[in-house]
């Protein structure tokens, strides 16, 4: 087993029984199979990324309020008997070790996908707003732009103050609010630029600092205008592919052998600009284009002109 | 489906000044045979000339291979020219301005133009000029492609800038 694929967790217990925090660690040991290794402590505030507490115990709900309070993943053994209170995620009380590994790594998964509270700055706000219909303006420091989602469009008084943008993408000191439109000539001394070009170029040069969106699926609701992201030919390919069918990063850094930091990138950036949802149910692996052999090798020759790889058509 | 592997042909469509004859010259290698005329119409806004008949040019992909590309006529009354040039062709790509008063149904006119060409014939659109127009929104082009359920890729470029033409043949390239 490589040792960077496994996952290294901390996790907090507070509360339990011996009996109890038995099971538990037997089913923490079960986890090892899924390249889940877990490290047990007793909790008292300390750094962890998931607590189990039992309600029965007083130093268990305190730790529940302090971890609710800190927004961190619990798993809940209830009060005996209390079936009322509404718990995020509980625990049956005489659950065999594999039952508590599967809720464990249920928790465990859920907790590692990224939100859009994962991601501040300009690039945050745009995946807040991304459903506004509304122009709005935001500024930080000397940089003010106008964002207008739904036309798709950025709008600033210079080309530099793009540029001075995409740097502080991911900064948390930008104001936003909303600008009704009053003049229709108001934009017309503006620089104005596709905002799907914008995000996707300024996500792909912050791809390490960007999170990672989990095992999520997702699709393009509509083809991102990639008109001016002439530099990175695969996001083509990657639009491509999920135009046509659902996928989630892990799988498309398979099937593309691209590095998962660049799909994030481009799936935060299509995220924020609209154009990417998530998808339920499973993947389904689209078809290969049904174009005859001979026309697809013409493809290919063409393809080839045009600075695409070879193979491209395996999008 | 496809003519023949020695006459491959790509279009270009769009109504007169969104930029056809420009793009074409971007990506090719030769610069583009246009019939171009000097022009008197309240449309033409700044060009001082228009293409009529049509452009075209080439594309050596291999000592042995060359691609055509045509640039069709903007104007209604040369439709005619889509039936002549048009069957066999691999993709078209269309040009629309931004600035046009009349964008939505220029997309509308162009669309039906390469239906009557072949129904199957993939494409994808190029919309010139939205650094030029503020107001420009995408949403009418999302909206109509919607309302026409185009599932093609709608891409904002500067046809003067071969990087920017490029693109969308190689968007087409993944329709096809």
């Amino acid at each position: 087993m490589l040792e960077e694929n496994i996952k290294h967790i901390k996790m907090g217990v507070a509360g339990l029984s011996e009996e109890i925090e038995l099971r538990l660690s037997l089913a923490c040991g079960l986890l090892a199979a899924s390249q889940i290794d877990i490290e047990l402590q007793d909790w008292q505030g300390n750094e962890s990324d998931i607590l189990v507490v039992d309600i029965d115990s007083g130093h268990g709900r305190l730790a529940y309020e302090m971890a609710t309070r800190r927004n961190l993943p619990v798993l809940v053994f209830p009060r005996s008997g209390d079936s009322e209170t509404q718990y995020a995620s509980k625990l049956e009380r005489d659950a065999p070790a594999a039952v508590l590994a599967r809720a464990l790594q249920e928790k465990l998964q859920t907790s590692s996908e990224a939100s859009s509270d994962d991601v501040q700055g300009l690039l945050g706000i745009c995946i807040r707003e991304a459903g506004c219909n509304q122009d709005l303006l935001v500024k930080r420091g000397g940089i003010a732009m106008i964002l207008r989602h739904a036309a798709g469009r950025i709008l600033t008084r210079s080309v530099s103050d793009l540029a001075a943008a995409e740097t502080r993408l991911l900064e948390g000191t930008w104001l936003c609010m909303t600008r009704p439109a009053k003049d229709p000539h108001e934009h017309e001394w503006l620089v104005s630029r596709s905002l799907d070009g914008f995000l996707i170029k300024a996500c792909l040069k912050y791809q390490d600092s960007l999170p990672s969106l989990g095992g999520k699926l997702y699709r393009l609701t509509r083809w991102p205008d990639l008109g001016s992201v002439t530099d990175d030919q695969e996001t083509l390919r990657l639009s491509a592919l999920l135009q046509r069918s659902a996928w989630s990063a892990d799988a498309l850094a398979k099937h593309t052998g691209m590095s998962t930091e660049s799909i994030h990138a481009f799936l935060w950036a299509t995220l924020a600009s609209g154009a990417l949802a998530r998808a339920d149910g499973n993947m389904v692996k689209p078809d290969a284009p049904q174009v005859p052999a001979t026309a697809s090798s013409l493809i290919q020759r063409v393809a080839r002109h045009f600075g695409l790889k070879l193979g491209y058509s395996h999008a | 489906m496809l003519d023949s592997e020695k006459n491959i042909k790509l279009l270009f469509l769009g109504p007169p000044g969104s930029g056809k004859t420009t793009a074409i010259r971007a990506i090719s290698d030769t610069p583009p045979v246009s019939s171009e005329v000097p022009g008197t119409d309240v449309l033409l806004d700044g060009k001082t000339s228009t293409t009529v008949a049509f452009d075209y040019s080439t594309i050596r992909l291999n000592p042995n291979e060359t691609l055509h590309v045509y640039g069709l006529p903007g104007q209604e009354y040369l439709d005619f020219m889509g039936a002549i040039v048009g069957p066999g062709a691999l993709g078209a790509v269309l040009m629309l301005d931004a600035s046009s008063q009349t964008l939505a149904q220029d997309c509308r006119t162009a669309v039906e133009q390469i239906a009557r060409i072949d129904p199957n014939l993939r494409f994808v659109i190029g919309i010139s000029k939205t650094d030029l127009t503020p107001t420009f929104s995408m949403e009418t082009m999302y909206a109509l492609a919607r309302r026409m359920s185009l599932f093609v890729p709608i891409f904002c470029i500067d046809p003067r800038d071969p990087a920017q033409a490029r693109q969308l043949v190689r968007a087409l390239l993944y329709v096809l």
